[in-house]
């Protein structure tokens, strides 16, 4: 008569086999990632075909100004008079236009433009 | 420009040289206030007329020397006393005046500013409502040119009486 703390080791059916076996495997495959530090693999490195060879740059002399090459402007932008400058316009268009009166005409007669 | 500055100065020499009855005088006629003078053409030329029809300039070549012609309304009902103070206060402030005679109807300005001689004579017309006037302002340097041609054009000065019946109203 079996007591109640003995532990009865039944045979598993076939398909429950399987399905242990499965978890074991599994189990197993995680203990192995767990162990490496998560990494999957080793990177993969492939010899490729070494740079193509460079001309040898100039080197800098010490305290030799840093040559520069000419910068030509291919769409420079109008040039704009600064406001600075005396602005002749208003007069020559005063001594163009036609003087309304008597009064206009001899303010003009002792200015010497 | 060499050619040029030789051909003006060569007339000016040439004109500056000639007395003032052997240049060629023109006739000037105000069509708005009738007033009327005569001027050397080789000497002065026209420059700019203003567009009221009461003024006209004309200047030298080298534009020395410049005769001004006009009439106006005298709306400020001036005198010819009050007008030669007024002119003299507001066209030739520090002028040096050496003759400045007063008549009924006319007043004569002259004098020199600088190196600039200033001749200006006016006259009234149209009982007062029209004054008339011509200045002319020359270097003191060419006074001998300059002051024979100031004698024949105000003698040929005269004002207009064209506009006297409709207040001078522009044409």
């Amino acid at each position: 008569m079996p007591r109640g703390t003995d532990i009865v080791w039944h045979r598993a059916r076939a398909g429950h086999r399987f399905g242990q076996w499965m978890i074991a495997l599994l189990a197993l495959g995680g203990a192995i990632v767990f162990i490496n530090g998560g990494m999957p693999s080793e990177p993969v490195i492939v010899q490729v075909a070494p740079p193509a060879v460079r001309p040898a740059l100039p080197t800098k002399k010490a305290n030799a100004p840093a040559a520069m090459d000419a910068v030509r402007i291919l769409n420079p932008s109008p040039v704009q008079e600064p406001a600075s400058l005396p602005d002749f316009r208003p007069r020559a268009r005063a001594a163009d236009r036609t003087p309304t009166d008597y009064q206009e005409l001899r303010r003009e007669l002792l200015s010497h433009d | 420009m060499i050619l040029s500055l030789a051909v003006v100065a060569c007339s000016a020499v040439s004109a500056s040289s000639r007395p003032p009855e052997s240049l060629d005088w023109a006739e000037f006629h105000n069509s708005r206030f009738g007033l009327h003078l005569q001027y050397p053409s080789a000497v002065f030329s026209a420059q700019r007329s203003s567009e009221a029809g009461d003024g006209d300039l004309f200047t030298t070549s080298d534009n020395s020397a410049k005769l001004l012609v006009g009439a106006f309304e005298n709306s400020e009902h001036h005198s010819p006393a009050t007008y030669q103070r007024f002119i003299l206060q507001e066209s030739y402030p520090g002028l040096r005046v050496d003759y400045s005679p007063i008549g009924q109807t006319w007043s004569v300005l002259s004098g020199t500013r600088g190196d600039t001689m200033v001749y200006e004579k006016v006259m009234f017309s149209c009982g007062g409502r029209v004054i008339n006037s011509f200045a002319i302002v020359y270097p003191i340097a060419e006074r001998a040119f300059y002051d024979p041609i100031v004698e024949v054009v105000e003698d040929s000065f005269s004002p207009g009486i064209k506009s006297c019946g409709q207040h001078a109203s522009r044409d």
